[in-house]
């Protein structure tokens, strides 16, 4: 009786395979571009005053300027801030009403406001109230309001504006057909600062 | 296994694939299972669901709401204007199970549904409305594109009143409100809402 002979080729462990194949997975969606951040360049670039279309809501940019006073309380800013006032109109164009208004852009100024920051507060200018929700077919004037340093911001500096959608997720295991992404980049903007503008606020009265 | 029986089993899959695919295909979405039940009903009678009996009264178009009754420290606006047309459904609403939101009150004319201000004078129907059994009187308003009304659709216009933000498989109210042929006024006067009279 023979013992068996030894394969002179030892087998190729499991997670050698496993390893392999990951590796060809990643290299081909690699290959294929799936890595690759999409340059910002990429993105489509709208004017002032041309609307931008999004899935929800359609944006105009109207005006984009400086000033100490909110332009529809009158109210004044605190010493040492003044506001930055980004001018649209926004229509919902669903068929339902949309929250996503105030949503739609956000602005970057280098050194004085980064591309992130939500703004202080949206105002639907005909009620001079905070926007809450556009009505579908009705075309709004909505004012994106921060609140920045005082002189930070020269009339004909360059600003710019990120205009955003967000897309509906089907399927979602929890909210159905219901849900939507995280509101993403869709076009930019780059205008300047239309004008700087100081109001002499009212003298205090004293008792 | 023979060749023959490779090719029934190979067929077989096959056709198990065509069935599950075909499963999958027609089964109701998750949407479609929890739709809520829709329950209709016309002007100027009462449109009973599981939380809430309604009745719409009438309705008028205008073009800006006399709020002044509101006044907060953040709100201070006498006249709420438009550049469109708001379109006033008053109605008595009246809790059944225990006192509901209608903040999702709708609107829907041609299948555009548009919502509820909330900018009325509290206490509104759109907010909170009251205990079982007290029936509710007061105005919903819309803010509504002036050409939509002119439009054959706006004779078929329906208020939607979900009781709660979710309405999956709850009971949602429709009730009709032809809204052609209304003239426009200048100014409507919208108040708090009161306690209606019972209709008992």
């Amino acid at each position: 009786m023979t013992s068996p002979t030894p394969s002179r080729v030892r087998r190729v462990p499991w997670w050698v395979w496993t390893l392999a194949v990951l590796a060809t997975v990643v290299a081909v969606v690699a290959l294929l571009g799936g890595f690759t951040a999409i340059p910002e360049e990429k993105l489509p670039k709208v004017a002032l005053g041309d609307a931008y279309v999004g899935g929800e809501v359609s944006t105009v940019v109207e005006r984009v300027w400086v000033s100490n006073q909110q332009p529809t309380n009158g109210d004044f800013a605190d010493d040492g801030e003044q506001f930055l006032i980004v001018q649209t109109r926004l229509e919902n164009v669903k068929n339902a009403p949309s929250s996503f208004g105030s949503e739609v852009l956000r602005i970057e100024i280098d050194g004085v406001v980064e591309a992130a920051t939500d703004p202080d507060v949206v105002l639907d200018v005909l009620r001079g109230q905070r926007m809450t929700s556009l009505g579908a077919d009705i075309p709004t004037t909505v004012d994106f309001i921060w609140v920045i340093p005082a002189d930070s911001v020269a009339t004909g500096d360059t600003v710019y504006l990120g205009l955003f959608d967000q897309f509906r997720v089907y399927g979602d295991p929890i909210f159905g057909d219901g849900a939507f992404t995280r509101p993403q980049v869709v076009a930019l903007l780059e205008t300047t600062v239309d004008d700087v503008e100081f109001v002499e606020p009212p003298e205090e009265v004293t008792f | 296994m023979s060749v023959r029986r490779r090719i029934q089993a190979g067929l077989a899959c096959v056709a198990m694939l065509g069935i599950a695919a075909f499963a999958i295909g027609t089964a109701p979405t998750s949407e479609q299972l929890t739709e809520p039940f829709y329950v209709s009903g016309a002007s100027n009678e009462p449109v009973e669901t599981r939380t809430l009996t309604v009745e719409v009264q009438g309705a008028r178009l205008t073009r800006a709401l006399d709020v002044s009754e509101r006044q907060t420290l953040t709100f201070s606006l006498d006249v709420l204007d438009t550049e469109q047309t708001w379109v006033i459904v008053d109605a008595v609403v009246e809790a059944r199970v225990a006192n509901i939101s209608l903040d999702n009150t709708r609107l829907r004319i041609g299948g555009v549904e548009y919502r509820a201000t909330d900018y009325l004078p509290p206490p509104a129907l759109v907010g909170t409305v009251g205990d079982p059994g007290i029936p509710i009187a007061g105005s919903f308003a819309f803010e509504v594109p002036t050409a939509v009304l002119d439009l054959d659709v706006a004779a078929d216009a329906e208020l939607v009143l979900r009781s709660i933000l979710s309405s999956q498989l709850d009971d949602i109210a429709v009730v009709a409100v032809d809204l052609s042929g209304l003239s426009v006024s200048d100014l409507e006067v919208i108040g708090s809402a009161e306690i209606a009279e019972s209709r008992e």
